[in-house]
């Protein structure tokens, strides 16, 4: 393995983080999986050699992870669950209440919703890419895109309601 | 097919949004919306939340990165360690051997009592390091524990002093079966909790640190339990203590 190929893999370590907490919605299990998604990554790194971007690799990675491991154990032992509304920042490190009227309708979403939107909007992958992380087809990617964004609008827009009416 | 002028979509307003649209057809898009205030004005307010989610969210990439995510760390680690199925051969076969070549025979003799339960304990616990989460259903292990071993097995609830159960495993060694139970704490430390039936040695025997790892070993009731930790750890005496106290209350 190469330096440079390591240094990338490292890189790509807090949005690999970002999205395992959009994944699992817990940031100790969140790390728990991203810290199989290294070790399973390690082991191919040969496989994505020279590749600039590893985002998109180890996101396929973490999403198939999260399936079939991580939603089977959380049925399975009801201890693990410990995802009580921990948030998922600080509210400090959100000067902007809009920023924290979005966030916090994001985290109101369905699982499906929020994991497209995070890669289309936050990452910014393309449609296809996203589609080859998810295991769906673009059409699929699409048409959730167009609903996740007409729920996220809708949580905010309810959101911003009684602010209005203080105005007036 | 693919002509700048066919009619917009859905499609062509997500992509206006992410600003996926090729200059040609972007004109196209930007000519429909000058017509369709309404359709503007949702794809203006969707690219406005789009740009608020990653502001708020990038946030989270300022994080620093924890430790045990370095790669040179993990990297080393990963060399020093078997594969997950190469580990779990390399376990029944080690721990079938009995008399023979191999690493359980570092002691010339396949050791009895509560010697042998250490060996066995310490391999276990190695050969779980980085092996995610075992996919065996706990409870269903606990219950098969109780039938084997004539008493009800369950993995101590040690989630006061900050453990977690993550996942649990039957494990074969030369004295039979035994179970192994998985902890972590919220700052990622492991910990592995083995149980085995005790037959005719050491059948009580009190606690004593292990000598090749960090970890406790005791007996109680007729079972051979050791409590085994990735890193020293100041409280692990204490730990034991409780997992002993839990366990006895549950025998």
């Amino acid at each position: 393995m190469s330096d440079g190929d390591d240094i990338r893999l490292q890189n790509a370590i807090p949005a690999l983080r970002r999205y395992a907490r959009v994944l699992t919605r817990d940031p100790h299990q969140a790390d728990d999986l991203v810290q199989d998604c290294l070790e399973r990554a390690l082991t191919r790194l040969h496989q994505v050699r020279g590749r600039p971007d590893l985002r998109p690799w180890l996101f396929t990675i973490a999403h198939n992870l999260n399936i079939s491991h991580w939603r089977r154990l959380r049925r399975l032992i009801p201890l693990v669950e410990t995802s009580d509304a921990e948030p998922m920042q600080e509210a400090g490190q959100i000067p902007h209440l809009e920023w924290k009227e979005v966030a916090d309708a994001f985290n109101r979403l369905s699982d499906d919703h929020r994991q497209v939107l995070m890669l289309v909007g936050v990452e910014g992958l393309e449609y296809a890419t996203v589609a080859d992380i998810l295991g769906l087809p673009v059409g699929t990617v699409m048409s959730r895109l167009s609903r996740a964004r007409t729920a996220l609008h809708q949580l905010v827009d309810h959101e911003e309601r009684p602010m209005l009416r203080r105005v007036k | 097919m693919t002509r700048p002028d066919r009619p917009v979509t859905e499609d062509d307003l997500q992509a206006w949004v992410d600003d996926l649209l090729s200059p040609e057809r972007l004109r196209t898009v930007e000519t429909w919306l000058d017509a369709n205030p309404d359709a503007r004005a949702r794809v203006t307010a969707w690219r406005t939340e789009r740009n608020l989610l990653q502001a708020a969210m990038d946030a989270e990439l300022r994080q620093p990165v924890p430790a045990r995510f370095d790669i040179a760390r993990l990297t080393q680690r990963k060399a020093r360690r078997f594969s997950l199925p190469q580990m779990a051969a390399s376990i029944a076969l080690a721990l079938s051997l009995g008399l023979g070549s191999g690493w359980m025979l570092r002691d010339r003799e396949v050791p009895l009592g509560l010697v042998s339960v250490e060996q066995e304990a310490t391999i276990v616990h190695d050969a779980s390091k980085g092996s995610t989460i075992t996919q065996g259903n706990v409870a269903q292990l606990a219950a098969w524990g109780g039938r084997t071993l004539g008493r009800p097995v369950r993995p101590p609830d040690l989630s006061a002093a900050g453990y977690h159960l993550t996942g649990g495993q039957l494990v074969t060694t030369d004295h039979g079966p035994a179970c192994v139970f998985f902890y972590k704490d919220g700052s990622g430390s492991r910990i592995s909790l083995f149980v085995r039936p005790m037959y005719g040695h050491d059948m009580t025997a009190p606690m004593r640190p292990m000598r090749h790892m960090p970890g406790y070993i005791w007996a109680q009731d007729g079972l051979g339990i050791s409590l085994v930790a990735d890193t020293p750890d100041g409280d692990l005496h204490r730990l034991a203590n409780h997992a002993r106290d839990l366990m006895g209350g549950a025998g």
